[in-house]
């Protein structure tokens, strides 16, 4: 029986084939458990915690479908661990954000959503505030867009939304950021 | 994080998948938005988290560790002695799903059996001892020890050794050291005789996989 399980194991989950994975998509799928959750350990959390049910499914032989499904796997996973997240600690969430404006600025230093030697600083957190600020439903498509590099049809599917609906919220959550963008411009930030 | 895709994602996508949308002016300016937006490359998470994650395929699956079972020899030991050792129960997916809290328990059993070793035993009423039926007596007449009293037990842990990730029921990752220890049980028969029995334990503690 063990025999068995073991073979089934390494049918289905090689160790090189995972971490090489992991590697190329972990930065984009933490942006996103960023995006989806109020602080920096709560991604961590739920990254690490979908990562698992991923490989957990995998080594089983319950996952249905090939390598090209996992990331969509993930995003779904991402999203419904936030939300249940959300709900099971609503008072410890309360209270974060209670401490977060005293600790944002510290936060946003400490634990950047975009690499800070690639990117422009001032743009950087101005991109960083601007997905924070934007109502969740079009930020989310945002990020598995331009970073996630989703089609709306994937999206869609993430989201259990028309094609057309994440494609509109898309073009209209652009459109906000940029006039975020453009009102620091013209006070002199960009 | 390099992007392979020269073309801006809405110039590309958009008219395809928004229903034969014609892009305006305005997207042409989003388009170069969208360009400025991709040159920030999301940052990697911390090496430690990129470590468990990595190492996920290792980690065993707690329904399928099976604890070593008492060796045949120690079997034979105990039953010289006529203690029988419980079997079986930890082989089942309950003892899995009760794990942590088992665990949390055996840490306060072996904090309690340390704190009583080198005293001197207590002697406790023998009705008492009609709940702990881990074990039965053979040789021993018992039924006689149990008529007087007994002593508290006094544990003593003779090795930990590590047993690697394991992933319980409830999903997050832990580390599992295996704790062998020797509960010695002291009771008293009719005639004042002192009876002692040796009972080996192994409990699993396991300690949640933390990334901060």
């Amino acid at each position: 029986m063990k025999k068995s399980n073991k073979k089934k194991q390494e049918a289905f989950l090689d160790p090189h084939e995972w971490e090489e994975w992991v590697r190329q998509h972990a930065a984009k799928l933490l942006l996103f458990a960023r995006q989806q959750t109020r602080s920096h350990q709560d991604a961590e959390d739920i990254l690490q915690e979908a990562f698992l049910k991923l490989s957990q499914k995998l080594q089983e032989g319950s996952f249905e479908g090939s390598q090209e499904f996992w990331l969509g796997y993930i995003y779904t996973t991402l999203r419904r661990l936030a939300i249940d997240l959300g709900r099971r600690n609503d008072r410890r969430i309360r209270r974060e954000e209670k401490s977060q404006t005293l600790d944002e600025s510290h936060n946003q230093e400490e634990d950047p959503w975009f690499d800070t030697h690639a990117a422009d600083e001032e743009m950087r957190k101005l991109l960083e505030e601007g997905l924070r600020l934007l109502p969740k439903k079009f930020s989310e498509i945002i990020v598995m867009k331009i970073w996630g590099e989703r089609t709306f049809a994937e999206i869609g599917e993430v989201l259990g939304v028309s094609l057309n609906t994440a494609a509109s919220r898309y073009r209209y959550g652009l459109q906000s950021l940029r006039k975020y963008f453009e009102s620091h411009r013209r006070q002199g930030d960009l | 994080m390099p992007f392979s895709t020269s073309d801006s994602v809405l110039f590309r996508d958009l008219p395809q998948e928004g229903g034969g949308y014609e892009l305006g002016e305005d997207d042409f300016s989003l388009v170069d938005f969208e360009k400025r937006l991709m040159q920030c490359s999301p940052q990697m998470p911390r090496a430690e988290l990129m470590e468990i994650c990595e190492d996920m395929p290792s980690y065993t699956l707690a329904d399928k560790l099976s604890p070593s079972p008492l060796s045949d020899e120690l079997l034979l030991t105990l039953q010289s002695y006529g203690v029988q050792a419980a079997s079986g129960e930890r082989n089942s997916p309950f003892f899995w799903n009760i794990l942590p809290a088992a665990a949390l328990i055996a840490i306060l059993g072996i904090i309690t059996a340390l704190w009583w070793t080198g005293k001197t035993p207590l002697l406790k009423h023998a009705d008492t001892m009609a709940h702990n039926e881990r074990f039965t007596f053979g040789k021993l007449d018992g039924s006689q020890a149990l008529r007087t009293g007994y002593a508290m037990p006094v544990q003593k842990v003779i090795n930990t050794s590590p047993q690697g990730v394991i992933v319980p029921s409830d999903s997050s990752p832990s580390y599992c050291v295996r704790v062998d220890s020797v509960e010695k049980h002291a009771f008293f028969d009719e005639q004042g005789r002192l009876i002692e029995a040796e009972r080996p334990q192994v409990n699993y503690i396991v300690v949640p996989l933390q990334v901060y």
